[in-house]
């Protein structure tokens, strides 16, 4: 697990959720567990996160992410192999 | 602030995030915006049968995004019909949403060229291919809009083109969140749009006043002369400026009032304006100030002579002291970052302060003329004794004539852009003035005033409505160009006539819409009037000041002569 990848990940959810600082973001959250976690609030997310990163992912990518950690993975593998 | 503006937007592909950042735009040009989105794809149902979230939001501005609608037009068998079908649920959806909210304005988007060529670049596509169906869909849109009529068309397809459609369309998004543009097109195209919206309200600007060293020409020309100055095609830079002045001329002839404002010796800086490769020349300037006077003492006598107000006035200067100085001391006055001269034009160009929401008229054309007559009028005030031994020496006449379908174009734009002398502010739709015209003894003139220096144009329009007892003004609107020449005091009399005919009073409006501060002028000076009432009934029989006006109508407008022409 990259801390520093999941720390940004967090952080860009909070601000477009603007969930409470009582919901936790972990490896294991799921847009389900964060309210205002919905499809538009997703692409902001998204867009976000690959801005900070300078990634850009596939459809099929994005499509597979189910948690935050999966979201951390694949943004972390990528931004190592520069692309 | 000015009044809120409420969009709603229909689209069938997402729009939160146009919406979003429509509203940010619109709040940065100090106006209070709020959205409303119909429910995903549903831009069709919501414009015929509205819900009542939708009813509830009083929209004034609706907005209807459907950029992939065009998809099935080159693929169909029949791509003519399916074009022609596209159109027309388009049209009806118009009018639905014009009988539900008839305030609103309807802003319809184009549809952008993503650039698919199946067989490739050239002009041996077939003849439905995805080029030319674009093009035509597109081309077909404008005809149909103009001749419905109240239905703006946002040029989308331009800003497309523009950007390039690989930086314009995310397919990504597109494919996963059904969100058509990329956050960078978004955000251009909301720009364009609050554009567009802004000045639907506020009217579009109307002077541009050009610095002239290093903005029309490179060089300074009080030090290295008319010969020195760089301009035309013997220099990369010298291009460019030639370049940037074919645009204010194009500007120019279309419209918009030309001004120099310049810091030099009056001679030297005339001098430019001769030089074989000038595209500008003297006549293309309504005004030309040049001195050593800070630029905000010319910019606010431009704007007193020329009688426009200084929030319609766009001024460019290469000097980063002369902008701030214009910004610190005249904030209402639009002062843009053109950055070097190679990029002037495509960035004067992206900020669309020219754009309207009505079209170009036969007035547009010739404007700085008009402007160029009135400074010479101005000259001729002070040999006369008294204003009005001034305003017989003009030999003034109007001619009226009655607003019908034909001759709508003028009169919409009129009511659409003029702000100073305008009874109540309200941009009524081409529609909505045929629709008060199409009542029993309603009543629409347009009015053209010509003196002895020329054709001033048609440039005041009345649209009143008969009711029980009264006729209730409309709308009535006078360009600014001829405040204090008695036009609209001859018009008041017209109107009496009218009234006295039938045996009813004129009312009208006593609306401060914070800009038309010379239309409340006039009205506080007519006989009887009452600052204290909303409503303002006048007799026909009141007395009103004569003006040295000749009256020229058809028989139509008035069957009383005797009581309009003095």
């Amino acid at each position: 697990m990259n801390q520093s990848v999941l720390d940004e990940v967090a952080k860009a959810v909070r601000e477009v959720t603007r969930c409470a600082p009582s919901v936790a973001i972990g490896p294991e959250t799921t847009a389900t567990d964060v309210p205002g976690w919905d499809s538009l609030a997703h692409v902001t997310i998204l867009a976000k996160v690959e801005k900070r990163f300078g990634v850009r992912l596939s459809l099929a990518e994005i499509r597979g992410l189910k948690t935050v950690d999966d979201l951390v993975r694949v943004v972390t593998l990528k931004s190592r192999n520069g692309i | 602030m000015s009044n809120p503006v409420r969009v709603a937007l229909l689209g069938s592909t997402t729009t939160e995030f146009i919406g979003r950042c429509l509203c940010d735009q619109l709040t940065s040009e100090m106006m209070t915006a709020s959205d409303y989105h119909a429910d995903y794809g549903r831009w069709f149902q919501e414009s015929l049968f509205p819900s009542q979230a939708f009813h509830d939001f009083q929209p004034n501005v609706i907005y209807l995004h459907c950029p992939n609608l065009w998809e099935r037009v080159p693929t169909h068998s029949n791509p003519e019909a399916a074009c022609e079908e596209l159109l027309e649920s388009l049209v009806v959806a118009w009018q639905s949403l014009r009988t539900h909210f008839p305030e609103a304005l309807i802003i319809q988007e184009n549809f952008p060229d993503l650039g698919l060529r199946p067989f490739g670049f050239s002009n041996r596509g077939p003849i439905w291919g995805h080029a030319r169906a674009l093009a035509r869909l597109n081309e077909r849109l404008l005809e149909v809009a103009d001749k419905k009529g109240n239905t703006l068309v946002h040029d989308a397809s331009s800003i497309c083109t523009r950007l390039g459609a690989s930086h314009y369309f995310d397919s990504r998004r597109y494919f996963l969140f059904k969100v058509f543009e990329s956050d960078f097109a978004t955000s251009v195209l909301s720009h364009s749009l609050a554009r567009l919206i802004v000045s639907h309200y506020r009217g579009p600007k109307k002077l541009l006043l050009v610095d002239l060293d290093n903005t029309l020409w490179g060089g300074e020309i009080g030090e290295i002369g008319v010969e020195g100055i760089e301009l035309g095609p013997d220099t990369p830079t010298g291009e460019a400026f030639a370049a940037f002045q074919s645009y204010l001329r194009y500007l120019s002839k279309h419209g918009v009032v030309l001004g120099a404002v310049s810091k030099n010796d009056p001679q030297t800086a005339l001098q430019g304006l001769t030089h074989p490769h000038s595209i500008l020349h003297r006549e293309d300037f309504a005004v030309f100030k040049a001195g050593w006077q800070p630029k905000a003492d010319y910019i606010k006598e431009a704007c007193t002579e020329l009688r426009l107000s200084p929030d319609s006035c766009v001024f460019i200067d290469d000097s980063t002291f002369e902008r701030a100085e214009v910004r610190a001391r005249l904030p209402m006055v639009a002062v843009p970052e053109l950055g070097e001269v190679e990029e002037f034009v495509s960035r004067l160009d992206e900020l669309n302060y020219f754009g309207g929401s009505s079209a170009t008229t036969a007035e547009d054309l010739g404007r700085t003329e008009l402007y160029r007559m009135e400074g010479l009028r101005q000259a001729e005030v002070g040999k006369h004794a008294t204003y009005m031994d001034f305003l017989k020496s003009l030999n003034a006449r109007v001619k009226i004539e009655e607003v019908t379908e034909q001759n709508l174009t003028r009169v919409h734009q009129l009511v659409q852009k003029t702000n100073q002398f305008n009874m109540n502010g309200k941009r009524l739709s081409e529609q909505q003035i045929l629709e008060i015209l199409s009542k029993p003894g309603s009543w629409g003139v347009q009015a053209e005033l010509s003196d002895k220096f020329g054709n001033a144009g048609k440039v005041s329009a009345v649209i009143m409505e008969l009711t029980d007892r009264v006729y209730k003004v409309r709308s009535w609107v006078m360009s600014c160009r001829v405040l204090q020449r008695g036009l609209e005091w001859a018009l008041l009399r017209v109107m009496l006539s009218i009234c006295r005919e039938r045996g009813v009073a004129l009312q009208l409006e006593n609306v401060d819409t914070s800009k038309n501060g010379r239309f409340r002028e006039f009205l506080s000076a007519i006989p009887g009037f009452d600052p204290e009432l909303d409503r303002f009934c006048l007799s026909y029989d009141t007395e009103i000041t004569d003006y040295p006006i000749i009256v020229d109508h058809p028989e139509s407008v008035v069957s009383n002569h005797e009581s309009v022409c003095p």
